[in-house]
């Protein structure tokens, strides 16, 4: 496949940099965005994004397009931080008190600023399902309701909607339609896991991060999961973290290679299992480390 | 372990009803619903039973808000390391004896209520419930906030992934999650107030008799604790007297236990 030039999105000013604040100078950074076909339409656009715990970096110039209506994976080794760059696109990593963030993130777009209902706007439109599936001690209907409720939606017709809606794009509506007052912990781990995605996606974002959202579950339901991600993706961006190259394999269309904090490779999934560009891909995709 | 704890539970019970058999047999319903109390005469016990209720359901409803709300916000808006700092000048307070408290409420608090509210005499209702909910208040606190900073880190990330406020995360998803646990530092507090001795016969008044109106918390009382602490030494070897107080002990037992299981069972249904 050949490299097409897609034009870099204009320089934005600096969101979160703390570096004017502080007086300091940077060096002026090299733009190195993938180039690929299929990036034209851009959901996430991540430039030049250092990022910090305390004094220890464990991101570095990260910067990279996420296209819209893909399933896009982050693969790489355990702290390679491949869950922190995750957790940077809706700002999770603001609740660690010595996190700190440099650089621009564009959801759709826009570049969003640092005051809390920003982030909170921002969370909207960028969802998160997490490693281990946790819905509240609530109802099956109470847990997908919890957030569009808390929004401020009080319609019970219109609550009725969403649940139902949700629970269906998770194929999750025909095994609980008749239970929808009961515990969501009942449920099995895959279901929960279902439920958690149904919640995510009841307030309606259009990003949906996924953190190893298999990995504490059975082949069958991570079956289901990976199903459900590839036909999700129709309406949703899709951002999955895994440990596992096999299900990056088999449902992302991009796939980026993370290594110490480093975006190695970013490209096709097809092509980076196949062809990979770098000897880390490749020495980290035929199971010579990690 | 369970076995044992339950034993003695079981014991004590047993005990206390045997005790109490000749005073339940001398003065059948009056005991419960008797509003005089001589010895040697007559023991109605409804007097101390109000002062017990009215004492403590005053101070929980003083406390509360302060207790819950200082919990919230050490677990939830505190940095860290501030945390640790309040929460042991809680303990260390949770830990004061109860006659230090008495005296403190003797030396001060009676004569704060005393001049603040115009009255002849500051040991009141009043005097009494505030000693006790200052006494309880570190005990409510740090049991809550243990309950709401033992919620798990997973609860808070889900909501804010959905693009919650933190206050919203706290009220919705927090909160809940840790309601068991603050009603149960409740109960706690709850227990430790009724079973409350010598602070509050030290600024209750000790009078045996309902006020009037009832809801008159200016007045003196008596709470069952604080009776059985006046009566008990000279009540030995006496058959009825001592009987007496046996089943008002037995009372307060079954009066902590009563209120222990309605909140549990509402706790559940609310649930």
């Amino acid at each position: 496949m050949a490299k097409i030039k897609v034009k870099a999105p204009s320089q934005s000013l600096n969101a979160f940099s703390t570096s004017s604040e502080t007086g300091k100078t940077l060096p002026p950074k090299k733009k190195n965005h993938l180039t690929l076909p299929g990036l034209e339409n851009p959901m996430v656009e991540i430039e030049n994004l250092d990022f910090y715990y305390g004094e220890k970096q464990a991101l570095n110039d990260i910067s990279m397009i996420i296209p819209k209506n893909k399933v896009t994976a982050f693969i790489g080794p355990s702290g390679c931080g491949k869950s922190t760059l995750l957790r940077c696109l809706n700002r999770m990593n603001d609740l660690v008190e010595s996190a700190r963030m440099q650089g621009t993130i564009k959801i759709g777009g826009v570049n969003m600023h640092n005051s809390p209902e920003d982030v909170s706007v921002l969370r909207k439109r960028v969802g998160m399902v997490f490693q281990k599936f946790n819905p509240f001690p609530k109802t099956i209907y109470e847990n997908v309701a919890y957030g569009p409720r808390i929004h401020g939606l009080k319609n019970k017709a219109k609550l009725d909607e969403i649940v139902e809606n949700s629970l269906k794009s998770v194929a999750l509506w025909d095994e609980v339609k008749d239970r929808l007052n009961d515990s969501g912990l009942g449920l099995s781990g895959g279901q929960q896991q279902r439920l958690c995605i149904a919640r995510a996606i009841a307030v309606e974002p259009e990003v949906l991060l996924m953190d190893e959202p298999c990995s504490a579950l059975d082949p069958l339901s991570t079956g289901k999961i990976e199903e459900l991600a590839v036909g999700l993706k129709e309406k949703y961006t899709i951002v999955i973290v895994t440990h596992n190259m096999q299900q990056a394999a088999r449902i992302a269309d991009f796939t980026g290679f993370m290594l110490l904090g480093d975006l190695v490779e970013f490209g096709f999934t097809d092509r980076m299992f196949t062809k990979p560009e770098k000897k880390a891909t490749e020495d980290y995709i035929t199971g010579r480390f990690g | 372990m369970a076995f044992i704890s339950l034993a003695t539970v079981v014991m004590l019970f047993a005990f206390l009803v045997q005790q109490s058999l000749s005073v339940i047999a001398a003065e059948k319903w009056n005991f419960l619903f008797g509003l005089d109390w001589w010895a040697g005469e007559t023991y109605g016990a409804l007097p101390m039973i109000y002062g017990s209720l009215m004492v403590t359901g005053l101070a929980l409803i003083l406390v509360l808000p302060l207790a819950l709300g200082g919990a919230v916000f050490t677990s939830e808006y505190l940095p860290a390391r501030y945390r640790l700092w309040i929460k042991g000048l809680m303990e260390l307070f949770a830990g004061v004896p109860g006659i230090i408290y008495g005296l403190l409420g003797v030396a001060l608090l009676g004569g704060w209520v005393k001049n603040t509210f115009g009255l002849i005499d500051g040991n009141t209702l009043l005097t009494a419930a505030l000693l006790l909910g200052i006494m309880v208040l570190p005990t409510i606190m740090t049991l809550a906030e243990d309950a709401l900073h033992a919620v798990p880190g997973q609860y808070r990330d889900t909501a804010f992934s959905l693009g919650l406020m933190k206050w919203q995360v706290v009220l919705s998803a927090v909160i809940p999650k840790a309601l068991p646990g603050i009603a149960g530092a409740v109960f706690l507090g709850l227990g430790r107030a009724m079973g409350e001795t010598i602070a509050v016969m030290l600024v209750i008044g000790g009078l045996d008799k309902i006020p009037d109106p009832w809801f008159n918390v200016f007045a003196s009382g008596q709470s069952i604790p604080s009776k059985l602490g006046r009566e008990a030494a000279e009540a030995i070897g006496t058959d009825l007297q001592w009987s007496a107080l046996m089943a008002l002990g037995l009372t307060l037992f079954l009066m902590v236990m009563i209120l222990t299981f309605m909140g549990n069972f509402f706790l559940k249904r609310a649930q």
